[in-house]
């Protein structure tokens, strides 16, 4: 089971780079299958390393569910596409160097940082940016948690912390308190000293939310006790 | 004490839903139609002279539509306020690496930054001063002051007990995850829009309007959602806007000017880099009896904010102790760093690391529990601070120590943890600070001391406050939402605070000097009690609902707008004598850290800490709460990891890979201990808080690193390779 491992602790890469591309075929695959976070199925299969000649000069993906073939300048880096041409500006540059994590975005489930990527990498892959984590406006858990737990200050890490925050409770849906640590470790904060965010996840995880849809999440308490 | 409807509950912030779901707009979400992007021209040598600027073969790059110097500008060419007139853009003399020379827009940022590489500037270098040791030996400098109480001379042959050392601090870099930027865009009636990330919406217009030439009125300034600040988004954001607007005025186009994080780390303020000499004097019974120390800052290459620096380092250098003598003598240095700034914690960070070192140094000397040493020479009501003000009230300095002495469980493990053997050792420490918070008896030149603040009523009942003061993150907006909301007698979310934009916000400082919870509220309050009054004036006895209200006050003509004032105390304080009355009010902290070093790799890992404060009345924990965690965190940031490496003046650890800060594995559990001591300051009983969070966990962990070791570092950060040489010099004694 591959799980985001920490900022510069102990190893200090993400394993981002092996994993990027893969024939655009995929994209033509139905939205609701690609939208499903599928970080085991996704981790499992062995994919080029790189876009195969002819795909660099554009964008084909699933994005927040919906299919998207898109031309787009060769070496146009994720973040750039995400935030210049498709408007979502939620994703957020703060360092350019992978070093920060508050420009995480999640492909096929799994946290990688959109300003370490080129735009072309995620051919035929599912993204999901803070945009589409609250589809229908509905909050996810962990944006919920963050907002009850007075998790807030600035802001300008907390799209990157609400994704690595569902993928890891995605992937994992018990984490350990040194877990929540850990997958949190690439995601620099300067105001809020992590505690609350932590406690968040923590908090999110423990709703054991559960799916009713293939996008949309509903607490368990909120479903009559049930489900 | 009063009950309050509003005050003191937990009230969610109106910002964080947008924040969580990516809807917040930072400068950087604004893209205009047409814009341009700028960038700067920095100077590569720390100090030399600039012979010849050639500015034609960036204009003449295809996408290039300005490319500007100092002649280009119409107005001053100097820093708003800025005694040693500071330029905008450097003429003749470059006096530190990344000053700005010249800048460029362009259509895209590769167009940017060609037209930045193609900019011909031919130096000249000159001998650059990087030492702090050396600028104070050449009397380099920005600023001075000092305090005098009785000879302490007289008193060192007459103590059973003296230490003394030197303790030096580092530059930090604040390190907020946004990096500076702002947008310039031409109105079309003759002003200018400034947005951006930034603390002080009147400096940024005061700088705009000095570089255009313009009167203050066609300069507006709206501040977006500020991604993080703590003191080093005031003279930046000035500086960025004033260079945008000379470059949106010059195409007419909006000009979009945002720093890259290695920019951003190499070429903006950091905390002043400082040594301290301290000498402290007592009893065997641990009465502490004289205070010397030499405090020495390094200002870098302009003024800025080295005077705020020093009054601060200054009026707080005896801590929270009575001293029967003390010489202070206080100096900021000019050298050819980058300047130095304003940093949460401003001055006090410094004095505090080294007062309380040498205060832990001491009561080891006479054999005295550190945390009973403190108590013994509390100041206490009606003594005499060294600047001669008598001690009014609270903070309750015992109160404080009681505190984290409980939570922490602090007579067992300073009993225990030295009994630990083996690799792995425990120690504990504690550090107390007294903060003075509200307005001060500094003023920069210019800056209003009296706040204002507006309240305006919709006729359905909704209420906008404008006001002065930027949310930098720390929830200010939020609060002064719960604090109109208790005097209007209506709910937090019917109240929508301005974002500090000029047309609308009166007078107020600039987010800084912690004044939030103090000033702007009671200019709120002000305010908010007119308005009442007028409403009430027609609706008073009706059994009517706040709506109701307000629409029989809209039927009655009543005006539904009122200014309210808060006018600062008569404070002073004369630098040469060091006398005053330099505060009206203040706060305190105690820290106490538990930590684990490792004795072979001299890695030191803070697993708790406890930050108790004396804030008055929490008007809502919740973002109290946040600002303790978020302090201590930085706190043990700047105590064992944070270091800005210079190497021949330029800036070598630029971005988070070679300068760390605290990820969430490094951050220790943090348990907030609030103590209402009473002392009014500002409105039901507040005090300011942000800063003081920070200031006392580095001397508690040095302190923690000694408990467990016996190695007394006396330098920051505490990097492993510092305290592996403190532990051969431990053992070897």
């Amino acid at each position: 089971m591959a799980k985001p491992a920490p900022r510069r602790k102990p190893s200090g890469k993400r394993p981002i780079s092996a994993r990027a591309s893969r024939p655009a075929a995929g994209a033509k695959r139905p939205s609701a299958a690609s939208a499903r976070p599928a970080t085991r199925r996704a981790a499992a299969a062995p994919r080029p390393a790189v876009a195969t000649p002819g795909e660099c000069d554009r964008v084909s993906c699933v994005l927040n569910g919906v299919p998207l073939a898109v031309p787009s300048a060769p070496f146009t880096r994720l973040i750039d596409f995400l935030r210049e041409q498709r408007c979502l500006t939620g994703v957020k540059e703060a360092c350019g160097n992978g070093e920060c994590g508050a420009c995480t975005v999640l492909v096929e489930g799994r946290p990688v940082l959109s300003c370490l990527l080129l735009a072309c990498q995620v051919t035929g892959r599912a993204v999901t940016t803070v945009e589409g984590a609250a589809p229908n406006g509905k909050l996810h858990p962990v944006q919920q948690a963050l907002l009850e737990g007075g998790a807030v200050q600035c802001g300008f890490c907390m799209p990157g912390v609400v994704l690595t925050g569902k993928a890891l409770i995605d992937a994992n849906p018990s984490p350990t308190p040194e877990e929540v640590k850990a997958a949190l470790a690439g995601n620099l904060c300067r105001c809020t000293g992590y505690a609350r965010i932590e406690a968040a996840v923590q908090t999110a995880a423990r709703r054991a939310y559960s799916r009713t849809g293939d996008t949309s999440w509903t607490l368990r308490g909120k479903k009559g006790g049930g489900a | 004490m009063p009950e309050y409807r509003v005050i003191g509950r937990r009230v969610p912030r109106p910002d964080a839903p947008g924040k969580v779901t990516g809807s917040a707009t930072y400068v950087a979400d604004l893209a205009p139609a047409g814009y341009l992007v700028a960038r700067l021209v920095r100077s590569p040598h720390p100090h030399a002279r600039l012979r010849a600027l050639d500015l034609l073969p960036a204009r003449a790059l295809p996408g290039v539509h300005a490319a500007l110097g100092a002649h280009d500008i119409p107005g001053e060419n100097r820093m708003p306020g800025a005694p040693d007139g500071q330029p905008i853009l450097a003429v003749g003399e470059i006096r530190y690496a990344g000053e700005p020379i010249a800048v460029v827009a362009a259509e895209s940022a590769e167009a940017a930054a060609a037209a930045a590489r193609a900019v011909r500037a031919e130096y000249e270098p000159l001998p650059a001063l990087l030492d702090l040791d050396t600028a104070f030996a050449g009397r380099s400098f920005l600023a001075q002051g000092r305090i005098r109480r009785g000879d302490p001379d007289a008193l060192w042959s007459g103590c059973d007990a003296v230490v003394e050392g030197v303790w030096r601090t580092p530059p930090q870099e604040h390190a907020y995850l946004e990096p500076n930027g702002v947008l310039a865009t031409p109105d079309g009636t003759g002003g200018i829009l400034i947005q951006g990330s930034l603390q002080s919406a009147a400096l940024v217009q005061r700088a705009v309007a000095a570089a255009l030439g313009w009167p203050l009125n066609r300069c507006r300034v709206a501040p977006c959602t500020v991604g993080g600040a703590f003191g080093g988004k005031e003279e930046v954001p000035a500086h960025l806007a004033a260079c945008a607007a000379l470059l949106a005025v010059r195409t007419r186009r909006p000009v979009r000017l945002l720093l890259g994080r290695e920019e951003d780390f190499a070429c903006t303020p950091k905390r002043h880099a400082a040594r301290i000499d301290v000498k402290v004097g007592g009893t065997k019974a641990g009465g502490l009896t004289a205070l010397d120390m030499r405090y020495v800052l390094d200002g870098g290459a302009y003024v800025t904010a080295s005077p705020y620096a020093l009054f601060r380092g200054l009026t707080h250098a005896g801590g929270a102790y009575a001293w029967r003598a003390a010489r202070i003598d206080a100096a900021a240095v000019r050298t050819h760093h980058v300047p130095a700034g304003a940093f949460r914690g401003t001055g006090e960070v410094q004095a505090a690391f080294a007062l309380e070192c040498a205060i832990d140094l001491f009561a080891a000397q006479v054999g005295l529990d550190p945390l009973d040493l403190r108590r013994r020479n509390l100041l206490a009501i009606g003594d005499e601070t060294l600047t001669g003000q008598k001690v009014e009230g609270p903070p309750g300095f015992a109160d404080l120590l009681d505190a984290v002495e409980r939570a922490s469980d602090w007579r067992v493990k300073r009993a225990e943890f030295p009994r630990s053997r083996g690799i792995r050792r425990h120690g504990i420490g504690v550090a107390l600070w007294r903060h003075g918070v509200g307005p001060s008896a500094f003023a920069a030149a210019g800056e209003p001391t009296t706040v204002e603040a507006s309240a305006a009523v919709a006729s359905d009942g909704s209420i906008t406050l404008g006001v002065g003061c930027v949310d930098e993150g720390q929830g200010a907006h939020a609060l002064l939402a719960q604090v109109a909301a208790e005097e209007l007698g209506c709910m937090p979310e019917d109240v929508r605070v301005s974002d500090a934009d000029t047309t609308r916000a009166a007078a107020a400082p600039g987010g800084d000097f912690a004044s939030d919870a103090l000033s702007v509220a009671a200019a709120v309050v002000d305010a908010c009690r007119k308005l009442r009054t007028a409403i009430e004036s027609v609706a008073g006895d009706l059994p009517l609902s706040w709506k109701d209200r307000v629409r029989e006050a809209v039927r009655r003509n009543v005006g539904l707008v009122a200014n309210g004032r808060s006018a600062a105390p008569a404070l002073s304080f004369d630098r040469e004598t060091g006398k005053g009355r330099p505060f009206a009010a203040y706060a305190a902290t105690a820290a106490i850290a538990e930590i684990e070093v490792d004795i072979e790799t001299g890695e030191v890992a803070v697993t708790r800490a406890w930050s108790a404060h004396d804030i008055g009345r929490a008007l809502n924990p919740t973002l109290v709460e946040g600002q303790v965690e978020g302090g201590i965190v930085q706190g043990v940031g700047g105590a064992l990891l944070e270091e800005l490496r210079t190497r021949d003046g330029r800036v070598v650890s630029g971005g988070f890979a070679h300068y760390a800060i605290p990820s969430a594995l490094d951050a220790p559990v943090v348990s907030a201990l609030l103590v209402d001591g009473g002392g009014a300051a500002g409105p039901y009983g507040a005090k300011g808080l942000g800063e003081a969070a920070v200031v006392a966990i580095a001397p508690a962990i040095v302190a923690a690193i000694a408990h467990a070791t016996g190695a007394r570092l006396a330098e920051l950060p505490c990097t492993p390779e510092r305290v592996t040489a403190a532990l051969a010099k431990a053992a070897g004694r």
